[in-house]
């Protein structure tokens, strides 16, 4: 996906690091275990957050053992594999296939298209694990095509789809234990991927024609000026996604990874809020 | 399922009747499912029948335009509360009139989705209706110094947090301990030797 969801590394324990970094290697690792080498670069921070929601949720036990991995030879502690991380890695995998299929259509460039052929494979396999997932987002990307073929007006409105497939997915895949706070929190973690790629790729997408929920409500103004002149609305827009996570983060109960977590929702996701309002240019990929 | 035989009532009933038989069934099966055993198994799955069964009946119930309606938002506010938002919305969307209550009804649909801006919109409809509403505007204040104040307390925000010891820190908390009490000894017994 995208890579928004990170922790706050000013507030990071050393313990939280190393649970955080053991689940990106062990889902990595297990994406490669899986689908072969080249899709391990669709590994990203955003699913990282759903596998340590997904284990805390289920309290899946988790086991750790140390690995070597290709880019760097000194072993690190890894999450291993199992059935629910396995269920993660094809998840991503689905992701990524249809941001990438989305960006063909959208007619941007190579980079989606080589990423779609490298991951036709993994993908019919994923689509083969998770086959009601893999409808769940095919179904949004409808939903989404409409909403871009209206311009379709309103934040909230351009944002469902992309926010309502993240709870319906979880939902899904946690079962029973999915119960509304989990689900809202998910929603409201979809709406802010959505709406913070939205206005990062604000400039880009009005220059190439595209849709953009913030250009149909503000205009084909340039980012800057956006931010300028409607600051205080974009603050509300942002704060009541990450004030909802908050509050139904608050009233989750949790097994395994509360301070890692309550890092990423109390403070991860307001710094980059903070960032995303006070820049001109697009994020810099983000470094843990 | 029929809806009305779960409440032991016929469908031409009036709604002021069907709602006292609700309650009342409500607050039995709610005490019965505290008891142990089968009989509470019962009383919880007599429970869930039932909502849904009012919800079904409350979609049911003719749709009353604005004029008939009133003041009376009652079968709204309870699918509200009863999740059916869904149920509500289609009220929602055949009343014709839309005043400043209609407008309240509408934000508090919206929250509840979390379509918060969109909610923001309908209360500021609202007050323009009836700027003198207090409530309206305790609302809207709310809304927008604590929900979409970007330096709210993450703390304050529904529940407090546990202070559970089990939920502080992290699984590896125990492991690192025992890392760290273990390299304290080794070194303690160097230093010794």
């Amino acid at each position: 996906m995208y890579g928004y969801v990170v922790p706050h590394k000013e507030n990071l324990s050393q313990q939280d690091f190393i649970l955080y970094r053991s689940f990106y290697c062990g889902t990595c690792i297990n994406t490669g275990r899986l689908f072969g080498l080249l899709p391990r670069f669709t590994t990203n921070y955003d699913m990282v957050f759903f596998a340590l929601l997904a284990f805390d949720a289920k309290n899946e036990p988790v086991e750790f053992k140390e690995t070597p991995c290709v880019l760097n030879p000194k072993k690190k502690l890894t999450v291993g594999g199992g059935g629910l991380l396995d269920k993660i890695s094809a998840l991503n995998i689905l992701l990524c296939y249809y941001k990438a299929v989305d960006g063909v259509v959208d007619g941007e460039g190579t980079k989606y298209r080589v990423l779609k052929k490298v991951l036709k494979k993994p993908y019919e396999k994923a689509k083969a694990m998770l086959p009601e997932a893999d409808a769940i987002i095919d179904k949004m990307y409808v939903e989404l095509r409409q909403i871009e073929k209206d311009a379709t007006a309103g934040l909230d409105r351009a944002a469902h789809p992309f926010a309502q497939m993240m709870s319906d997915v979880t939902a899904h895949l946690l079962g029973e234990v999915a119960d509304e706070n989990l689900l809202g929190l998910m929603y409201n973690l979809g709406k802010f991927v959505y709406l913070t790629d939205a206005l990062d790729d604000k400039d880009e997408d009005d220059k190439k024609g595209r849709f953009n929920p913030f250009s149909v409500v503000y205009g084909k103004v340039s980012g800057k000026e956006l931010r300028e002149k409607n600051l205080e609305e974009l603050q509300f827009a942002f704060a009541v996604i990450s004030n909802r996570m908050a509050e139904c983060f608050n009233n989750m109960k949790f097994n395994q990874s509360y301070t890692l977590m309550q890092n990423i929702v109390y403070f991860g996701v307001r710094n980059k809020i903070k960032e995303l309002l006070a820049s001109s240019k697009k994020l810099p990929p983000p470094k843990i | 399922m029929n809806p009305y035989k779960v409440l032991g009532k016929e469908k031409g009933d009036s709604f002021e009747e069907l709602k006292a038989r609700y309650d009342e069934l409500k607050a039995i099966y709610s005490e019965q499912r505290f008891k142990e055993g089968e009989e509470g198994n019962e009383g919880a799955k007599k429970l869930t029948e039932l909502e849904d069964a009012w919800a079904m009946i409350l979609a049911d119930c003719d749709v009353k335009t604005a004029e008939e309606m009133g003041n009376d938002y009652s079968k709204v506010e309870e699918l509200i509360r009863l999740g059916k938002l869904t149920n509500a919305q289609e009220i929602m969307d055949n009343v014709t009139l839309r005043d400043g209550k209609w407008h309240y009804y509408q934000s508090v649909i919206y929250y509840k989705r979390d379509w918060m801006q969109e909610s923001k919109k309908q209360l500021e409809l609202a007050i323009e209706c009836e700027p003198d509403n207090q409530k309206y505007k305790d609302t809207l204040e709310r809304l927008v110094k604590v929900m979409g104040n970007p330096n709210t307390n993450p703390r304050n925000m529904g529940a407090p947090p546990v202070e559970d010891p089990m939920m502080t820190g992290n699984c590896l908390s125990n492991c690192c301990m025992a890392y760290c009490c273990s390299e304290l000894c080794c070194s303690a017994m160097r230093c010794c030797g």
